[in-house]
Formats: C-alpha cells, sequence, structure tokens
C-alpha cells in the first residue's frame, strides 16, 4: 500500500517526482526493510513513514535530482534511521515496563549520554581498525559509508570490478567485527 | 575461543550485510538471508551486531574536505602510535598511495604531507600528542585531520594535540603558515609559549625566533593574548591583553614590547614569502638575510666581518639556488665568500694587494 499525500488540484513537478521515485525503488526499498527489521509484518509501516518523511523535506525533489544515482540509499538511509528510531523506543518502554511515566523521562535522559559514549568508543574502535587494513578495503569501505557511493561508483572510481568492490567492503567489515568485540555485547 | 566455523559465520554476516546496503539485492538473496539469519541463533545475532557496526559507522568524520584538498603528492610519514591512542579522519585514506603499508600509518592527526623540499617533517608521537620536526633545508606541508592545512618552515617544530573540544597546536619553535579550517565549535589555539592564538578559521604566518613572536593575517582575525591574564578569569583581564589582527595586519610580539601595526598586502604577503620558496629581501642587512637562508641551508653562511653585516640587500631570491645567492652576493657587494669547512664565510672584500 502506498502512502502519498497529494493535493485536489493537479499533479505538481513533485508528485510526479515522488510517484516516479516511489515506482522505481518501491520493490528495492520493501526488501531492504523487511530484511533490516527481520520482522515482515512490520514492513509496510516501516515504508509508508519513510515515504512520509520524504515528503515532509522541503525541496526534496531538488536535493535528490543532484544525486539519482544515490536515491536508493537515500532511502535506505532514512528507513534506517526510521527503524533505529522504534528500536531505540522499544527498548526503553522494554525496560521501563513496571515505572511511572516520569520514570520514563528520567531514565531515556539518563541512558543517552551513556550510549552516546558507547558509540563513540566503537566509533573509534571503527577508525583504530581502518587504519591498520589494506588501503583498497578502507577506500571502498569509507566511499561507500562516507561517500555514500554506490558500489558501481566506487567500482568506477578504484577500477575495479563491482563484484571486488563488494569483496574489499565485507572485508573491512569483517575486520572490523573481530576488533570491535565487546559492542553491545 | 574463536574457531573457523566462527570467522565463516562473520565473514558470512558481512557479506550478507554489505549486499542488504547495495540496494541490488534480489529474492532469491533476501530468501538465502533470511534462510541463514533463522538456521541458528548465532547467525541472527552476528547478522544484528554487523549491521549496528555498518550503520553506526556512517558516523565517521566526514572526508569530503580532504577530497577537495588536491594535495597532489602524499607522503605518510611517522611512527605508529599506541593502540588506545585514535583520533584518525578516515578521510585521508581515500588519498593513500597504493602499497602503503599499514605500519607507516599511525598518522592520526596528520593526513597527508605535501613534500616540497628534500623529505617530509618527521614526525614523533607521544601519546595524544604528535609532534612535526622539520630540518634546515626542509619546508613541508601537513593536512590535519580537521581539514586545516599547516606549511612549516624550515627548522621548526609544532606540536598538534586534538581533542574533541579544541585543537591546539604548541609551536615550539620556528614559522608556520596555517590555513585553519572553520569549525566554530572547535577553537584553533596556537600556543607559542608566552602567548596564545586564538582562531575560528582563517589564513596567518606565525614566526617565532629568539622570544620574539610576529603574526601576520592574510585572511580572517585571529586574536594574540598574554598567557599569564588568560589565567585571570575576570573579563576585563582578557580583553585588555587581547590584540586582535584583522586580515592584511601584522603584529609583533616581544618581551617587552607588543605592536600591532596595519600593514600593506605586500608587506603581510611578504610575511609568508617562504611559502613559495621565494626570498623577497627590501633593503635589509646582510646579516638579517644570512639568517634567514642559514634556515633552509645545511651549509651554512657566516659573516666574519662585523663590518659586513650591516651591508644593506634588496631583491628576490629563490630557495636551493645556492650559487644563485652566492654569486648575487658577490656581484652585487662588496665582499668575498670563501668555503671554510662546509661553511661560507663572508667578509668584506680585500682591496687587491692588500692582505
Amino acid at each position: 500500500m502506498l502512502f502519498l499525500v497529494k493535493k485536489q488540484s493537479a499533479k505538481t513537478v513533485r508528485d510526479v517526482f515522488l510517484e516516479q521515485l516511489i515506482q522505481e525503488h518501491d520493490v528495492a526499498l520493501r526488501r531492504f526493510v523487511r530484511v533490516r527489521i527481520g520482522i515482515p509484518a512490520d514492513c509496510d509501516d516501516v515504508v509508508q513513514s519513510v515515504y512520509t518523511r520524504l515528503i515532509q523535506i522541503d525541496g526534496v525533489e531538488k536535493h535528490l535530482e543532484a544525486r539519482l544515482d544515490t536515491v536508493r540509499s537515500y532511502l535506505f538511509k532514512i528507513a534506517a534511521n526510521i527503524i533505529t528510531d522504534r528500536y531505540r523506543k522499544s527498548q526503553v518502554r522494554m525496560e521501563t515496563e513496571h515505572t511511572s511515566f516520569d520514570n520514563v523521562k528520567i531514565l531515556s535522559t539518563v541512558m543517552a549520554p551513556e550510549r552516546q559514549a558507547q558509540g563513540k568508543r566503537t566509533l573509534r574502535q571503527i577508525q583504530y581498525v581502518l587504519v591498520r587494513i589494506k588501503p583498497e578495503y578502507r577506500h571502498a569501505f569509507v566511499l561507500s559509508r562516507m561517500e555514500n557511493m554506490s558500489y558501481r561508483e566506487i567500482s568506477d572510481t578504484m577500477s575495479v570490478s563491482v563484484s571486488t568492490v563488494e569483496k574489499y567492503i565485507s572485508a573491512a567489515l569483517f575486520a572490523i567485527r573481530e576488533k570491535v568485540i565487546d559492542y553491545e555485547n | 575461543m574463536k574457531t573457523n566455523q566462527h570467522t565463516n559465520v562473520r565473514k558470512q554476516a558481512a557479506y550478507y550485510v554489505m549486499r542488504l546496503y547495495s540496494g541490488e539485492m534480489s529474492a532469491a538473496e533476501e530468501r538465502q538471508i533470511w534462510n541463514w539469519r533463522q538456521e541458528h541463533e548465532v547467525h541472527e545475532r552476528e547478522f544484528r551486531e554487523m549491521l549496528s557496526l555498518w550503520e553506526l559507522s556512517i558516523n565517521l568524520p566526514s572526508s569530503t574536505e580532504f577530497e577537495q584538498k588536491a594535495v597532489s603528492r602524499l607522503k605518510w610519514g611517522g611512527v605508529s602510535v599506541a593502540a588506545s591512542v585514535c583520533f584518525a579522519v578516515i578521510a585521508l585514506f581515500l588519498m593513500f598511495q597504493p602499497g602503503t603499508s599499514v605500519q607507516e600509518v599511525g598518522t592520526e592527526i596528520v593526513l597527508t604531507h605535501e613534500k616540497q623540499h628534500d623529505k617530509g617533517a618527521k614526525r614523533e608521537s607521544q601519546g595524544d600528542q604528535h609532534y612535526f620536526t622539520t630540518q634546515p633545508s626542509q619546508v613541508d606541508t601537513l593536512a590535519l585531520s580537521d581539514g586545516s592545512v599547516v606549511t612549516l618552515n624550515a627548522a621548526s617544530i609544532i606540536q598538534v594535540d586534538f581533542s574533541e573540544k579544541e585543537r591546539h597546536v604548541v609551536m615550539l619553535e620556528g614559522e608556520a603558515f596555517f590555513d585553519v579550517a572553520s569549525d566554530a565549535l572547535r577553537p584553533f589555539i596556537i600556543d607559542t609559549g608566552d602567548k596564545q592564538i586564538r582562531v575560528l578559521g582563517t589564513k596567518f604566518n606565525v614566526q617565532k625566533s629568539n622570544g620574539d613572536l610576529h603574526v601576520a593575517v592574510v585572511e580572517g582575525t585571529v586574536a594574540v593574548s598574554s598567557k599569564q591574564e588568560l589565567y585571570d578569569l575576570s573579563d576585563d583581564a582578557a580583553e585588555a591583553t587581547d590584540f586582535v589582527l584583522e586580515a592584511g595586519s601584522m603584529g609583533s610580539f616581544s618581551a617587552t614590547a607588543d605592536v600591532v601595526v596595519p600593514s600593506s598586502h605586500e608587506q603581510v604577503t611578504e610575511a609568508q614569502n617562504w611559502r613559495k620558496g621565494v626570498f623577497r629581501f627590501n633593503d635589509e642587512s646582510l646579516e638579517l638575510v644570512v639568517d634567514e637562508f642559514n634556515r633552509y641551508r645545511s651549509t651554512k653562511l657566516r659573516i666574519v666581518d662585523s663590518k659586513a653585516a650591516d651591508l644593506r640587500i634588496s631583491g628576490v631570491f629563490y630557495f636551493g639556488e645556492d650559487t644563485g645567492l652566492l654569486g648575487a652576493l658577490r656581484a652585487t657587494l662588496p665582499v668575498e665568500i670563501i668555503e671554510v669547512e662546509n661553511e661560507f664565510h663572508i667578509r668584506m672584500a680585500q682591496p687587491e694587494g692588500y692582505e
């Protein structure tokens, strides 16, 4: 089920753009969300939230038009954020199931910096690993995660095949995982 | 204990997460991943761990600013630092020369050295502090992890210590040109001993010699303050001793006097001529010229005749043109230059037939 707020009047450039975007990327987005959350039943809900959020972004069509090749990863990013938010909320709810509303507030403010600190520590560990792995692994990983480039774009940049890029990226991720052992325990 | 099997599970999880984010995952792959995750709880756990790391890594420091800097020749110097120390900015890795061995890459603060003369600046690290030293015949450009670029003049030493709150550079000796990347949340502070220079984003030159400090501002604004007063917390005290240097002005600070003068564009540009390997002297004493040149030379010039020290020189000289300089001195000044045990001695030319 698509969720798209349309004005009564004729379609704007923006409506057309968003419709095309959904037509082109909906299948991939749904597949991503299903695998990402591991609960197929929640998929529709998340995908709807992605589109809702997309519509709320001012000048989204201009923003995306400039980087058409990365629209898909942009959508994935929004979806991942939405999923993370939900996961976090449900965590807090679970942790505070038997406490009052006031306690929830205190707890969530107390939790946040601690989580942030954990995240920072882990980021440093990731950096530590990245400076020590093979340059081509790091290069591919950085282009993908930080430059938001598609594997295809990375393969052009590095002059290697897409499958080699995939090999590099998963090798980098594996190396990170091997070193960052105590993440979230 | 880690087994081969465990390693394989991790590799598989890393591969699947990478595929998940490719945007090209097929329906068959989706099923495959799904089945794999359900096969064993370890699979599911690894998959989630891998996802967390993957998604967290989007928060690594940005690399764009480094890409924009077209640093052509790269040289990674330095020694590996302790494992716990890591301020790495990943971007730089984009600029790695192929084949650079990982051991060379202890570099977290400085990303690149743009080689100008001889070898790059020598780097040493102690804990979070990184020292960069140039030899008398070296000028080196360092791209720092915050996007700032420091060009170190010959025979200079700086110490770089970046934290989340501030970017701290201690100027121990010599001269440096700073092109500071703007970061309102993390002031760039240069400690020169008894003075502190605070900036948010600007270009300026700092020269420290014999206890004197010369600051020339090319762009933006910098504040120079005496350090003693910094410990005085009252605002009045701090303000009273702050020298604010605007673009185009130069400040000279010494133990006895602080002088800030608005200068012409030429003068400010001149103050950082060394960056381009050019010396431009405008009616300067030979003594000063020789001092300046000696900073870049391993074979030193020495004035052995006090009368020669006061001779005046004007002109433009290029770095590294040894014979050019000596020839010019011989041609324009009434001096003799004699090579004595790895030094060039300069003295007033003797009238002919006189010994």
